[in-house]
């Protein structure tokens, strides 16, 4: 039974194995297809030649591939291979805390506080506190991004004077440029449309002092230079972040020697990173459940109404109002804070096991590396 | 009631095991036997985990490559650790059914013993 078993009916190569059945094979690590990725595409062609479905397996081999990555189970004891992965774990944590900037960003200018006569709900005091935390937590993430970005630089000094090194140069200079781009456009469409502040200044919260009543616009510009300004400062902020992030995540993927002394450093800037990242996922979920509790209703707001809809397209109005001392979400927030909050907190947990995962492949590496 | 929701499958590493127990066998001949056997049906990201798992702490060891696929057999320390788990199962099987002797409960059908 044994040597029958030996010889599978059409034995076949890759060539008979279904495209998505080759993708999921590589979706397992680099080690792992070196040492069973021949034998598994050739269990895909084996199970295709007797006529079996290969889609219904494929669930059971992303689910390895998955548990391959996050347990390393059956991985070489190469410090190399060890260190890779922490680096690469790294990397994916650092990376789960890019969309949460996005989130806290967006979230927070999304709220539309109506102070009516100056006092906030309860509801609107927790979000108001929660929505403070967002920035010091981004300020930390934002750090993290700046050592990460000085790994890349160290890797310059590997590249030969001349064409090579001012390529990668103005690789690395992109995302910084169109990040400060996109501020400065924010800042030309507010020169063009100034927005005037009425209302008074005091105490709603812990955490904040002072609190604006209502911002109308005044329109001396054309609003759709305003409205055009807006969103091409978006698009550069946005896109320029994300090239960072695409950047950080091609530098790390670069196999190579890395020292283990640049392992330890980013396992512990990875665990800062992290508590940065939870405390970031922590506050936006707070931010946004409290201010999902408060009622709202539509109302034919005046000032926004006087507004081409064009400036509203642009998140310069909110064409909604809430009971006086309460706050409302607007845009995609509104009435989704569930679908946020579980990003938030998904992204969190991302976090958190990349740089366990960091941390337990870096030791393993010096217990390795140890005479 | 249906017994495998009561009841967890066996392990995967126990039916690779016993797989191997007849002889070298590779990925695809594990699954198909493990099937006609226990009519338990593992895809291949389990039975290379598995294999994987049993390999790095020596229980099972891939063969010289045959059409580029490796065929895996059980090493001296594998068969022990079989040896102990099916003692371990035996001794579970074997108090349960001599106490099922002796309660003999009642059956579905009135308590009147068929066959």
């Amino acid at each position: 039974m044994a040597e029958a078993g030996r010889t599978a009916p059409g034995a076949g190569g890759r060539a008979t194995v279904p495209l998505l059945g080759r993708i999921a094979v590589a979706c397992y690590p680099q080690w792992w297809r070196a040492r069973y990725g021949d034998d598994q595409l050739s269990f895909l062609a084996d199970l295709r030649a007797e006529g079996r479905s290969v889609a219904r397996v494929l669930p059971n081999l992303m689910a390895g591939a998955a548990w391959t990555r996050l347990s390393g189970t059956g991985m070489p004891a190469t410090p190399s291979v060890w260190r890779d992965r922490a680096r690469t774990s790294v990397t994916a944590s650092t990376l789960a805390a890019m969309p949460l900037v996005i989130l806290g960003l967006y979230a927070t200018n999304r709220g539309g506080y109506w102070s009516g006569n100056g006092r906030l709900s309860s509801a609107a005091r927790v979000a108001e506190d929660a929505g403070n935390l967002v920035f010091p937590a981004l300020t930390l993430v934002f750090v993290m991004l700046l050592f990460g970005w000085r790994i890349l630089i160290s890797q310059a000094r590997e590249l030969r004077p001349g064409e090579a090194r001012r390529r990668y140069f103005a690789a690395m200079a992109t995302p910084f440029l169109a990040v400060a781009s996109g501020l400065g456009l924010w800042s030309l469409a507010s020169h063009v449309n100034p927005g005037i502040v009425t209302g008074g200044s005091f105490k709603i919260s812990p955490t904040t002092h002072r609190f604006y009543d209502v911002t109308l616009f005044v329109s001396p510009g054309d609003p759709r230079l305003v409205a055009f300004l807006h969103a091409a400062a978006i698009v550069c902020g946005f896109g320029g972040w994300l090239l960072a992030a695409v950047l950080v995540g091609r530098a790390a993927a670069r196999r190579g020697p890395a020292s283990a002394r640049a392992i330890r450093t980013g396992v512990w800037l990875s665990r800062i990173g992290t508590g940065a990242t939870v405390l970031l996922s922590l506050a936006i979920s707070v931010y946004v459940a409290a201010l999902a509790l408060q009622p709202w209703h539509l109302v034919a707001n005046h000032s926004c109404d006087d507004l081409p809809r064009a400036l509203w397209a642009a998140g310069t109005c909110v064409p909604y109002s809430a009971p006086a001392g309460g706050a409302v979400l607007t845009g995609p927030l509104e009435g989704a804070a569930p679908i946020w909050i579980v990003l938030a907190l998904a992204c969190a947990a991302l976090a958190v096991v990349g740089t366990r995962i960091a941390g337990t492949s870096a030791r393993k590496a010096a217990l390795l590396d140890a005479p | 009631m249906n017994s495998t929701r009561l009841f967890p499958r066996p392990d995967p590493a126990l039916l690779v095991l016993t797989s191997l127990a007849d002889g070298p066998k590779h990925g695809y001949a594990l699954m198909k036997d493990i099937e006609a056997f226990s009519q338990v049906s593992m895809g291949p990201g389990t039975i290379f985990g598995c294999l994987a798992r049993l390999e790095e702490r020596g229980l099972v060891r891939a063969l010289e490559a045959e059409d580029r696929r490796h065929p895996y057999e059980l090493t001296a320390t594998g068969l022990a650790v079989l040896h102990e788990q099916l003692d371990e199962l035996g001794r579970v099987t074997a108090t349960s059914k001599a106490r099922l002797r002796l309660a003999r409960p009642a059956r579905p059908n009135g308590g009147r013993a068929s066959g």
